[in-house]
């Protein structure tokens, strides 16, 4: 050692010091800020909102958060795909779950709507964004695969110090709760773009488009075998949608090429069957289905993202849509493994319309009856109990019943939902007089707020679907 | 696992060390058989499937030598060639026939021989060729060449399997010959960590950024996007940054490590950026590649032509020597892939360095006459034009996307104009600038912006710590010592914080890869 050097041991405990500070403040601000739950949550859990400023911005990009808050909704439509779905759709957690996550792929998805399906009342219908992409980036799948998040990745990582100092900030602003992303993490698109995002839409376009890996048929058809299981166990209706082009591509025919390439292979794997995967092609080069929202170039955040009012128009075509069976693509209530047997559907009469009535008791008509078996008809009916007056009913054709729950002036809920009996009835009823609370949640029930759930149910059913409601006296829901 | 990794930082470095220096008290003769497990078991990790493939080879290969060193002169050029041949075939088969486009490490088909590019095969053979050729020019000399342990050693050091530096065995031998048999004082494991830590500090904070700004750039003109001036620039000067800064700190990692456990790797980078003119650069930037080139490849070829070329003796060498420099340098571009954009980049370079060698003839005799030289800032322009072209070169996914990037340097290509830029410099404090398919982020920029700061003006890990008495290591500017130096303590402080900061980003676990490991 040279007279000018430092001594090699005070040296090296210089360099274990400066090292070890600031791993313990990190871990300190991050056990304390817990932005991952790591102990109790205490500042942060991951929410079901549609732009997470901590999911996404995690090494798995929210892949853990959604299928976490996926499992925890209560919404009866789940809604799959990428940052075109996490913005187009917007979307009210309670009534539709938007699980869109940026740059997302197939995988992501899937695991999203297996979680979605174990849950007690699992979605009745799953809109997948027609996938770009299959395979998980190397990056996500590498979060993936050692089981993101580990308690390296809470107490260390560099993103949950960064939301860790986010978090600190918000909180001793004076607000407990961290805003959305777009505040202080990610600035969103803006509704008009300027001038430069023309030339990168070009490879957007290239990106968006892009046919998939050559393997896509294989993996297609097991992730077709996957969204048929769901089916199979829960009754949901699953349609992949090809999302709206915008309208200065469509004269595009590298992208018309591609996305009918694209169309090809995603039917080619939708099976047969009932519980076939439905394929909507609304992306605008069909003529014959182009949506006249997404032809507005205002409707659109930048020439990959369509903004609410195109997502609201697809919500509303697929609605609308009618399946392989001749269905229309409504809310549909059947009951887990209800697609397994053989059903009556009668053909409904086209006058035929819904209407909502008080409905006095229904014992046994659906839901348990007295000896609480399931017998059928949805998670509304599930918690139906005989003899328990201020129930809803709504008439209508099969398929225009929906799904919701309504309060009665007398703090009791019900259902509202379709019969199972089809047309030769067609009594969507209000699943009867219910318990409410924690307890009618735990069995499944679906907490809307009725006045909600009903303007939502105009707004996104078709016209010749469209639910009519008549006032009840002596039953109102509650606003 | 590789060097950057969280795990290696945490667990498997730390650990070694301390049965390295545990043992290294009590047996010294250890440090050999600990060095080898340790490496045998990091490449189990880093690519299982190809482990058993890289011990076979290299028993094979000391086997090879063994019987070189006892054969006559003649039949131990015969066991030359065969162990080159050999080595450089199965090189070929693995780079450019088994699976030309695959990562190292990855295994599509299963099967006896497994396909996919062993991780660091590139720089394994390159070592493997220097222990035939070394040992038979020193034969039998005191290269320890009946000791495999110590061959094996050499041969899969873990720290140079990612990504070199290459080691002529010339070089290596005295060192290997004396690992564990002389005691390592506390400074040299000082050093080395300050300068693992450097390198970690390069590779996991300024490239792995830096990636972030190219890649969108190049993959978006891969996916047939026209890229703007702006956008081009970016992409490319972002490129050969964190081309240089990857290779950099994954070499200085290897350095540090090195020296942790007594080993004095060399030197590969110099503050190449630095450089006034072509052939500067070539003395700083990955020089062990080039000192290998030099001594197994120039020279011979250089003999070989001016031997049996006409002409006077000037202009024999003359020949001998753009021939040497265009062979070399083309199968030099040859060796990084079978990619079309690698070997052109290659052809390219042999042909400027014969123009730069024309040039610099003819300079010379101008100057002879009085005339004037190229101005220094001119001709480093020129150099750093040619720095940003390779490496769009190297980047590209083919020769389309190499050219419209190239037009789009020139504004030719897409719309022309800045309009990009500025709005991302205004948002340089939001996370995305351009927040769409091709996200350069915000911070992506300002870490370029340091980079190239650093790059330019900061000293290197030579200099700072002294190393210079390594292998390839330049003369010592301003009458410096040679030897490991400690520097201020404030080194150590900025070097524990480097390893700090760095492990948190590893732990996020959006590493980018090694660059120089795909080649």
């Amino acid at each position: 050692m040279r007279a000018s050097e430092p001594a090699p041991a005070r040296f090296l405990g210089s360099m274990a010091f400066a090292m070890a500070l600031p791993l313990a403040a990190a871990a300190g601000l991050n056990l304390t800020m817990d932005p991952y739950g790591a102990a109790l949550g205490r500042w942060y859990r991951l929410r079901p909102l549609i732009h997470d400023d901590v999911a996404d911005r995690t090494p798995d990009t929210g892949t853990a958060a959604r299928v976490n808050a996926a499992a925890r909704s209560r919404a009866p439509v789940l809604l799959l795909g990428t940052s075109r779905t996490q913005e187009g759709f917007g979307g009210d957690p309670s009534h539709a779950f938007n699980a869109g996550q940026a740059a997302g792929a197939m995988a992501d998805l899937l695991r999203v709507a297996e979680a979605a399906a174990q849950r007690p009342a699992p979605p009745r219908l799953y809109l997948i964004e027609a996938p770009t992409t299959l395979d998980v980036p190397s990056s996500r799948a590498r979060a993936a695969a050692k089981g993101w998040p580990r308690l390296d990745d809470r107490l260390f990582a560099r993103e949950a110090s960064h939301v860790s100092l986010h978090l600190l900030g918000h909180t001793l602003g004076g607000g407990a709760q961290p805003r959305m992303r777009e505040d202080f993490f990610m600035p969103m698109p803006l509704p008009h773009k300027p001038s430069r995002v023309e030339r990168l839409a070009e490879a957007q376009i290239g990106r968006a488009f892009e046919p998939g890996p050559t393997p896509a048929t294989t993996f297609l058809r097991a992730a077709t075998a996957q969204l048929k299981r769901i089916c199979l166990s829960t009754g949901a209706r699953i349609v992949v949608v090809e999302p709206p082009v915008h309208p200065d591509v469509l004269g595009d025919p590298r992208a018309k090429a591609v996305v009918s390439a694209r169309l090809s292979v995603l039917r080619r794997a939708s099976g047969s069957g009932r519980c076939r995967l439905d394929v909507v092609d609304l992306s605008g080069f069909a003529r014959q289905r182009r949506l006249p929202e997404a032809l507005d170039p205002a409707n659109w955040l930048d020439r990959l993202h369509f903004a609410p009012a195109v997502g609201a128009a697809v919500l509303r075509r697929v609605l609308a849509a009618k399946d392989s069976g001749g269905s229309a693509l409504g809310l549909l209530k059947r009951r887990a493994g209800a697609a397994l047997r053989p059903r009556r559907t009668a053909p409904c009469p086209p006058r035929a319309r819904p209407r909502l009535h008080r409905a006095r008791a229904l014992p046994g008509r659906a839901g348990r009856d007295g000896r609480g078996r399931d017998r059928g008809g949805g998670p509304g009916e599930r918690s139906h109990r005989p003899g328990r007056p201020g129930g809803l009913r709504a008439r209508g054709p099969s398929g225009a019943g929906a799904l919701g729950r309504l309060r009665g002036a007398d703090g009791r809920t019900g259902w509202l939902g379709r019969s199972r009996r089809q047309c030769g009835n067609r009594s969507a009823s209000l699943g009867g007089p219910l318990g409410s609370g924690p307890a009618a949640r735990g069995k499944g029930a679906y907490a809307l707020p009725a006045a909600e759930f009903l303007t939502w149910i105009r707004r996104s059913s078709a016209p010749g679907l469209s639910v009519r409601f008549r006032p009840i006296a002596d039953t109102q829901p509650d606003h | 696992m590789l060097t950057y990794d969280a795990r290696f930082i945490a667990l498997f470095y730390p650990l070694l060390l301390l049965l390295f220096w545990m043992a290294g008290r009590r047996s010294p003769g250890a440090a050999v058989s600990i060095l080898l497990a340790a490496s045998a078991v990091f490449y189990a990790l880093a690519d299982t499937a190809h482990a058993p493939l890289i011990a076979a080879t290299t028993i094979l290969n000391f086997a090879i030598g063994l019987a070189l060193t006892r054969a006559s002169d003649r039949r131990a050029g015969h066991w030359t060639a065969a162990g080159i041949v050999l080595n450089v075939a199965c090189l070929a088969f693995y780079k450019y026939w088994s699976a030309p486009g695959l990562s190292p490490g990855t295994t599509p088909a299963a099967g006896v021989i497994q396909t996919g590019l062993p991780l660091g095969l590139s720089f394994f053979i390159l070592k493997q060729i220097s222990w035939f050729s070394d040992i038979r020019t020193a034969r039998p000399g005191p290269l320890g060449a009946r000791d495999l342990p110590r061959f094996a050693l050499y041969s899969i050091f873990f720290p140079q399997m990612i990504a070199g530096p290459v080691y002529r065995f010339r070089d290596a031998a005295a060192d290997y010959a004396t690992l564990g048999k002389k005691p390592l004082g506390l400074s040299s494991l000082a050093v080395g960590l300050s300068v693992f830590a450097v390198g970690l500090a390069k590779k996991l904070l300024l490239a792995d950024p830096l990636g972030t700004v190219a890649s969108p750039v190049f993959d978006a003109v891969a996916a047939g996007h026209d890229p703007g001036l702006a956008e081009a620039w970016i992409g490319a000067w972002a490129y050969s940054l964190q081309l240089y800064f990857d290779f950099s700190g994954i070499s200085d990692m290897a350095l540090g490590i090195g020296l942790t456990v007594g080993l004095r790797l060399p030197i590969n980078f110099y503050s190449p950026f630095k450089a006034r003119r072509g052939s500067e650069f070539f003395d700083r930037w990955h020089i062990s590649l080039v000192i290998f080139v030099r001594t197994y490849l120039f020279s011979p070829i250089l003999r070989l032509v001016r031997r049996h070329a006409s002409g006077t003796a000037a202009v024999r060498t003359m020949k001998a020597t753009a021939t040497a420099t265009l062979v070399s340098l083309t199968l030099v571009g040859w060796w990084h892939g079978a990619k079309a954009t690698f070997v052109l980049s290659g052809l390219l370079a042999g042909l400027g360095s014969v123009a730069l060698q024309l040039a610099a003839f003819r300079q010379a005799s101008t100057k002879r006459r009085g005339g004037a030289r190229t101005p220094s800032s001119v001709s480093r322009v020129l150099l750093m034009l040619a720095v940003i072209g390779f490496g769009i070169l190297f980047r590209s996914q083919d020769l389309r996307a190499a050219g419209e990037m190239l037009l789009g340097l020139a504004g030719l290509s897409g719309a022309a104009g800045s309009t990009a830029l500025l709005p991302a410099l205004g948002q340089l404090a939001g996370e995305s600038a351009f927040h769409l398919a091709t996200p350069v982020p915000g911070g992506g920029l300002l870490v370029m912006a340091a980079a190239t700061a650093i790059a330019f003006g900061a000293p290197n890990t030579v200099q700072i710590f002294r190393l210079y008495d390594h292998p390839g290591a330049p003369q010592p500017e301003g009458g410096a010592r040679t030897g490991a130096h400690l520097p201020h303590v404030r080194w150590a402080l900025a070097a524990g914080l480097f390893v700090a900061l760095a492990l948190m980003q590893a732990v996020n676990g959006d590493l980018q890869g090694t660059i120089y490991a795909r080649f």
